[in-house]
């Protein structure tokens, strides 16, 4: 259900690609957390438990695979929401996201910030 | 060397000898004045026998050393092995390469000091191929040089076998092309750098631009809203040369994966023209599509790839078309083996002079460049990459200010699967 004040974590590294996607998601009334990769993610998720994680894969320190699976350890984390956000469609990356029960993933440079909010809250529908 | 030496020595002795027995002949004749012509005639025709006998052993010698400074002197590692594989010769590059002076490796075996370094099954073989089948076997090898360093080389072994069938010598001629591994690798890694470091900022160039738009609304003066469409238009550009300049270097090193399925053509081109249409719409086009009287059965395409040739002629004919001049044709035809595909327009052609480079990568006939200043260079390429690929042809007529005709082939019998590691980026 999409309600205001909707949880959402961002976890990407580029820090202006960060600043747009938390700026559109607060404009668009929900709260936002931000984490420059994995590590500090995974532990923002696990402390905050977001209602949906939006999660880019090559990171530095703990990229968003590792997190993934780390994530899908948990009790809470197992069945969070997240939408990969990738650079390039990488079959191998996405095939091993599936396995994971990522089902939905973007490549940035496609998609409109508009779409991405879309996106967002059918998933949280 | 030890044995070109053993050859001279030899032939020196043999050749004083018979000096030596002349000069007594002639004494002899000289001091006794009784003549014996036979058998004079009989030692003197033995001198010039050993003499010319002679000459012609210099003469091998002199080849087997010109063939050895040959070897010794070619830059790629030759080395030559006995049956067992222990070493008798290698040259000066075997020891540039390797580290090993020639000392060092006579009378080792290569795997007990450079090589021996690949799995087993590697080993087992490449002595299956040129000790028992007795053929050359190549390949690519990790050696590790006397440093420690490993370098890789690209290896060909070929026996050499005796008068009764068996192997004698092996013959190794080892390429070390660790450097251009090195630089392929360094390709890859500027491809997906390119990708992933310049499409990031691009996409904060975009988004950025979207929020000011959307927040920015009533705000903005049409003017303003003018000046945030042109930075969308750049966008956009610089996002679509990224994108051919990753098709093509991934085409090129033939990484781009051809997954050809039943396809419906012509559907597929009404859907290329249907996916133009903002575009024809704003440049104020016509696009026909002249289809032919009975369908064509369902062919293996790649519905991707095949579309893209479409696209990128479509684009063409109309991004060098006149706006108020815009009329463009597309045919389907069957022409004996192949299908066919014309692409017709009226807009300005192509100079005669440079016919010949249009479908050069990067190349723009300076009348398109003036004509249309956003052109990559690089659609036709792309567009010949993908049809020769595929066992089509591309080719076309213009005549300046009048207009081209594009066409392109596929066989009839479809394009054949290539397992590659990317999909086009569009």
């Amino acid at each position: 259900m999409t309600k205001i004040g909707n949880k959402i974590l961002i976890v990407e590294d580029d820090l202006d690609l960060l600043g747009v996607l938390s700026k559109k998601f607060t404009s668009e009334k929900f709260v936002v957390s931000q984490a420059p990769d994995g590590k500090v993610g995974l532990e923002e998720a696990l402390r905050n438990h977001p209602d949906i994680i939006l999660l880019d894969i090559l990171m530095p320190v703990m990229d968003g695979m590792t997190m993934l699976r780390e994530l899908r350890k948990d009790s809470w984390g197992k069945n969070v929401s997240i939408i990969l956000l990738t650079n390039l469609s990488d079959e191998k990356k996405v095939a091993e996201a599936m396995q994971h029960g990522v089902y939905d993933y973007l490549v940035k440079s496609d998609w409109n910030l508009d779409d991405i909010v879309k996106k967002v809250k059918e998933k949280l529908k | 060397m030890f044995k070109s030496l053993e050859i001279h020595t030899k032939s020196l002795i043999v050749f004083v000898l018979a000096a030596v027995f002349l000069v007594v002949l002639v004494g002899w004749l000289t001091v006794n004045h009784a003549v014996n012509y036979v058998v004079a005639l009989v030692f003197f025709e033995n001198v010039f026998f050993i003499y010319f006998l002679n000459r012609t052993t210099n003469k091998l010698v002199k080849d087997l050393e010109k063939f050895k400074l040959a070897v010794d002197n070619e830059s790629d590692h030759v080395m030559i092995t006995n049956a067992k594989g222990i070493i008798l010769y290698v040259n000066k590059a075997a020891e540039i390469i390797t580290g090993y002076t020639a000392e060092e490796a006579v009378g080792e075996k290569a795997g007990k000091i450079w090589g021996g370094h690949m799995s087993k099954d590697f080993y087992d073989k490449m002595w299956h191929t040129i000790k028992v089948e007795k053929k050359m076997f190549s390949g690519e090898v990790m050696n590790y040089r006397k440093n420690g360093q490993v370098y890789t080389a690209e290896i060909k072994i070929a026996p050499i076998l005796g008068d009764d069938g068996e192997v004698q010598f092996f013959v190794g001629v080892e390429r070390d092309i660790t450097k251009l591994k090195e630089i392929g690798q360094m390709k890859t890694d500027f491809i997906s750098f390119t990708s992933h470091q310049l499409r990031t900022p691009l996409t904060v160039i975009k988004w950025n631009a979207e929020l000011l738009k959307n927040e920015g609304g009533s705000n903005l003066t049409s003017k303003q809203k003018q000046y945030l469409t042109e930075i969308e238009r750049g966008e956009k550009r610089m996002a679509h040369l990224i994108s051919s300049l990753l098709n093509i270097s991934r085409f090129e090193a033939s990484k781009i994966r051809i997954e050809p399925k039943t396809t419906d053509v012509l559907l597929l081109i009404s859907g290329a023209i249907a996916e133009l249409a903002p575009y024809a719409g704003a440049k104020n086009c016509t696009i026909k599509f002249s289809k032919p009287d009975q369908s064509p059965p369902l062919i293996n395409l790649d519905p991707v790839l095949f579309k893209q040739i479409i696209i990128n002629l479509l684009n063409n004919a109309m991004r060098y078309s006149k706006t108020k001049k815009c009329v463009v044709e597309v045919a389907f035809k069957e022409v004996g083996e192949y299908y066919q595909v014309d692409v017709i327009d009226e807009g300005i052609g192509i100079p005669l002079n440079v016919q010949g480079k249009i479908f050069d990568k990067f190349f723009r006939a300076d009348n398109a460049a003036q004509f249309d200043t956003e052109g990559t260079g690089l659609g036709l390429y792309m567009v010949k990459l993908i049809v020769e690929k595929n066992g089509g042809k591309v080719w076309f007529e213009s005549v300046e200010g009048k207009g081209s005709t594009f066409h392109f082939t596929i066989p009839k019998s479809g394009m054949k699967k290539v397992v590659g590691e990317k999909e086009l980026s569009v």
